[in-house]
């Protein structure tokens, strides 16, 4: 259609993951999407108003990953892009902030608004975010690691300020929805489901002997 | 005759030569005037020359400070006329004209001794106070004003044009916010208290459950408060986040709506303004440069103790069109639990009151006291059930004097505040200046939604956005890009996340002074993404949703505003001109190459069936020129031009159908491919000089650009030609096919004339 006007960036990546960050507000959604994307850390940032969006490529196993990673308002009940926003995610990031029990109560509702909006098999993981602040601690390490456990979720601890367990959480949730896609190989429906834009392309793994190739899932 | 006896009893202070010329001189105009002005300007001339003659008082009481010519007295004087000729020049008409400037210029100068100073040239001299603070807002000059927050005032209508109404409507505003304050912001360590309230009570009606709940709400709006505008230093001071978080809790409690994340940053930038007004008056004040009289009707409309309630007003008043924009939540239990309250106010002292009697008589044995406490609770229920029942009869007769008091406060109260909302809703029915606006949200589609927001949005890209760039609007659609998700944001904070503070308060001057009901905030949403439209085109889902979710900085502000407003309206004002044009030139050469490949895979086929698919093309071809705003004289040009060889070419063609056909068939169809291929070959060198010579020569038309000395000029025109010159050759083809339908039309006729002769002289030979 516009193959002459088109000059987009580029760059190749086998698979396009999308991530959401979901919790309330002020637990430090934002700050650990500029951390991992950016490598920045604001004390004094904005609050989030509707949607923030970045994108990271990562390496795993010798695979190209490009991460999209959205982050949306905590403290916006009905939210009038709720579908947009959980279409075709493929990982979901449930942060809370371990100095205030009162984001840590409120999991519960994020988890049903989850599981309400977005795919039944998209793989979630706990967050505990702000655990530089020892002294401030009101949620115990065990018990959020048992919360977890009982509903079949990751979890981990991390600290945006000091950059803590960062880079760690979004390799480990990106590995596991990565090993997941390479353990059963996406069928048609599933090509739709991982990748939200048909126009993007996609790689199965079975094609090992063209490395940087690209097909469209079409 | 007043003025005459004060300028009688000025002489008193002296028989200097200057001061007297100065005095001939206000006689002279005052006397000129009288007989031509009517009534209303014989008052206005009146206050205006009483103004001036009290300042000239208060420079002749003391002489000291005018004595000498050093710089601080200099620094004096011109700071002393530069703010309150700020004042006059915004907001009294009569002073502002050049000769009032003049005469008080020359007074000054023979006071002191002075060179001229250069009179301030007035923009417009239309003489609506609103027009011209119009064009003072969108000329960027309320930038530097002292008196931002007065502009936007009168923008919202919360103060009325006329200066003398404004302490009156101010006071009542300020009593307003008063009660307001009283009536929801409620702290029980300081008001008195029932004796039965108690921090632990779980009454509905206690004042303490009331004030832990605003609490709770007031801890979740800090959150946010504290995140305001981290850049700006005003932002990080204690005392102006207790400020935000009472007057967005207020607004909220009153306006029964939950708080939503960007309230705050419509507030933060109402308190800004104002407090650098009020900051500058207070340095004027300390500065003792201000004229008495400019103080006394200033000293009421700068004071600082209703900060709070003048930045309400503004505030509520640009929520009533913002909160449309964010969802409608529901209430929730406590606001629920308010309707409960105010229908059991009626039963509950009663029962309070035989607690009290049932309580003296209960014994000190555990078991009956539980059996009390049982009977207690029974009795409650019953009670609460008759009074409901009495609630909805009406009838107070048998209710006591005291709960009947307590009624009529609260009723009386609601009263009050229910009759100022009348007022205000009376104001906005009256239209505005007689606006007519193209974009129409259509409500209808809202009760749908939850949140019009989303419709909102919808209908800009559908009515506004399709219409002036299809191209756009068409890439946005396939990249399933949702405008909610770039576009909530821009438009729930009236652009505050995109733009630093300074240029965000010269968007909101426009904003509010276009008009009071924000109906200018799509069209700068437009200006907005057709400013990026050249380079959202190229890119791809996740570049495109990233340069909208962070609008780039470093784009001119003034190019938006200006584009905006012919956006607005096209009549009344100019599109800007910008680099920016050249680019998207060069782009539509680019589309043209597109109508060039369509065009030669048409003319190969020489069907006749494909003459339909032929019009298709042309039109879109058409829409897509339309998209870029050329000038009007070269389109002019153009016509004629395209007039004159469409003439000769039918004539050509009506010579050549009388030869032979195939002629007809190939002489147009030959032509167009070379030269398309020429263009083509000569685009791709970028050599348009030349292409814009061989066309010169083959049609002989004369260069209509006079300044062929700017290279760019001529750079813009050719390209523009170019573009113009596909349109005409498909116009040819299309002439010519439209001449044979033409004919075999006639032949057809003839064949029928044939028929009815034939059937005529069967129906003779019957007879």
């Amino acid at each position: 259609m516009y193959g002459g006007s088109m000059s987009g960036k580029d760059d190749e990546y086998d698979y396009l993951f999308k991530v959401v960050l979901i919790g309330d507000s002020g637990v430090g959604k934002s700050n650990l999407l500029s951390r991992f994307t950016r490598n920045e850390f604001n004390l004094e940032s904005k609050s989030t108003i509707g949607v923030e969006f970045a994108t990271k490529s990562v390496e795993i196993d010798g695979r190209t990953i490009k991460a999209q990673i959205w982050d949306t308002a905590g403290q916006e009940r009905y939210r009038a892009i709720t579908a947009a926003y959980y279409r075709g995610a493929v990982g979901a990031l449930l942060v809370y902030d371990i100095t205030k029990r009162e984001t840590f109560n409120n999991l519960e509702h994020w988890l049903l608004e989850l599981r309400g909006h977005a795919e039944p098999d998209i793989v979630i993981m706990l967050v505990g975010n702000k655990c530089d602040l020892r002294h401030l601690r009101t949620i115990l390490t065990e018990d959020a690691k048992l919360w977890a456990e009982r509903h079949g979720l990751f979890f981990m601890e991390t600290s945006a300020l000091e950059s803590t367990g960062v880079e760690n959480a979004f390799y480990s949730i990106l590995r596991t929805i990565f090993e997941a896609v390479r353990s059963h190989p996406p069928v048609s429906n599933m090509d739709m489901k991982m990748s939200p834009y048909p126009n993007q392309p996609i790689v199965s793994p079975n094609t090992d002997g063209s490395k940087s190739g690209r097909r469209c899932c079409s | 005759m007043s003025v005459l006896n004060e300028l009688q009893n000025d002489d008193k202070f002296g028989n200097s030569v200057e001061f007297s010329s100065c005095k001939q001189k206000y006689s002279s105009t005052l006397l000129s005037r009288s007989k031509v002005s009517s009534e209303i300007n014989e008052a206005l001339s009146l206050s205006s020359s009483q103004m001036i003659i009290r300042s000239v008082k208060r420079n002749v009481k003391k002489p000291n400070q005018i004595s000498g010519n050093t710089l601080s007295d200099l620094n004096w004087t011109q700071s002393s006329s530069s703010y309150s000729r700020e004042f006059c020049r915004l907001f009294t008409h009569t002073i502002s004209s050049k000769s009032d400037m003049k005469t008080e210029i020359d007074c000054v100068r023979n006071l002191i001794n002075l060179q001229p100073i250069t009179p301030i040239t007035n923009i417009s001299n239309s003489s609506t106070l609103f027009s011209r603070l119009i064009n003072y807002a969108i000329h960027g000059h309320l930038r530097v004003c002292h008196f931002r927050s007065i502009c936007w005032r009168i923008f919202l209508n919360i103060l009325p044009n006329d200066v003398s109404q404004w302490s009156k409507q101010l006071k009542k505003d300020r009593e307003y916010f008063t009660m307001l304050n009283c009536r929801i912001n409620i702290n029980p360590h300081n008001n008195h208290i029932k004796s039965d309230d108690h921090p632990l009570s779980y009454s509905r009606t206690s004042l303490w459950n009331k004030y832990f709940y605003s609490l709770k709400v007031k801890r979740l709006i800090a959150k946010d408060v504290n995140r305001t505008f981290p850049k700006v230093e005003y932002f990080h001071n204690q005392i102006i986040h207790n400020i935000m978080i009472d007057l967005l809790y207020i607004y909220t409690e009153h306006e029964n709506i939950s708080y939503q994340q960007g309230m705050h940053e419509i507030l933060a930038p109402l308190l800004f303004v104002l407090h650098c007004d009020l900051t500058a008056f207070e340095h004027v004040v300390e500065m003792k440069i201000i004229p008495s009289d400019l103080w006394n009707d200033l000293n009421y409309i700068m004071n600082k103790e209703y900060f709070q309630a003048d930045v309400y007003m503004m505030f509520a008043k640009i929520m009533n069109s913002v909160k449309n924009w964010y969802p409608q939540t529901k209430l929730s239990t406590y606001d629920h639990d308010k309707r409960i309250r105010r229908r059991t106010v009626i039963g509950l002292p009663t029962a309070i009151t035989l607690l009290k009697s049932e309580a003296n008589s209960t014994s000190d044995d555990p078991e009956q006291t539980r059996m009390v406490t049982n009977t207690i609770q029974n009795s409650i229920d019953n009670n609460n059930s008759k009074y409901f029942k009495i609630y909805y009869d009406n009838n107070n007769d048998e209710l006591d004097g005291e709960d009947h008091e307590e009624i009529k406060n609260d009723s009386e109260g609601d009263e009050v505040i229910e009759k100022y909302e009348r007022q205000n809703e009376d104001e906005l029915k009256q239209p505005d200046c007689g606006n007519q606006h193209t974009f129409h949200f259509d409500q209808q589609e809202h009760s749908k939604h939850n949140c019009s927001g989303d419709c909102f949005l919808e209908q800009i890209h559908k009515q506004l956005l399709l219409r002036h760039n299809s191209l756009l609007y068409n890439h946005l659609k396939k990249l399933e890009i949702s405008p909610k998700l770039f576009g909530l944001k821009w438009i729930r904070l009236l652009f505050g996340h995109e733009f630093p503070l300074q240029d965000l308060l010269y968007i909101w001057d426009c904003i509010f002074a276009i008009n009071n009901n924000l109906a200018f905030v799509p069209y700068m949403y437009l200006s907005m993404l057709l400013r990026l439209a050249p380079t959202l085109i190229k890119y791809e889902f996740t570049e495109c949703l990233t340069l909208l979710m962070n609008y780039p900085t470093g784009i001119d502000v003034t190019y938006l505003v200006y584009m905006a407003l012919h956006l607005y309206k096209p009549h009344s004002y100019n599109k800007p001109s910008n680099i920016y044009d050249y680019y998207s030139i060069f782009h539509s050469i680019t589309f043209g190459d597109d109508d060039n490949n369509n065009n030669n895979n048409n003319n190969n086929n020489n069907n006749v069936t494909n003459s339909k698919t032929n019009d298709i093309p042309d039109n879109t071809g058409c829409s897509s020129n339309d998209n870029y705003n050329y000038d009007v004289k070269t389109t002019n040009n153009d016509k004629n031009d395209s007039d004159v060889d469409n003439i000769d070419k039918i004539i050509n063609i009506e010579n050549s159908y009388s030869d032979s056909n195939n002629n007809v068939k190939n002489n147009p169809i030959s032509s167009l491919p070379s030269l398309s291929n020429k263009l083509k070959s000569k685009i791709k060198n970028a050599r348009f000089s030349n292409i814009f010579n061989s066309y010169r020569e083959k049609t002989n038309i004369d260069n209509p650009i006079t300044n062929t000395d700017i290279i760019k000029r001529s750079k813009t025109f050719k390209n523009r030609k170019q573009v113009m010159d596909i349109p005409k050759r498909r116009s040819l083809a299309d002439l010519a096919s439209s001449k044979k339908s033409i004919h075999i039309k006639s032949n057809e006729e003839n064949i029928r004339l044939s028929d009815i002769m034939i059937s005529t002289e069967s129906t003779n030979n019957n007879n």
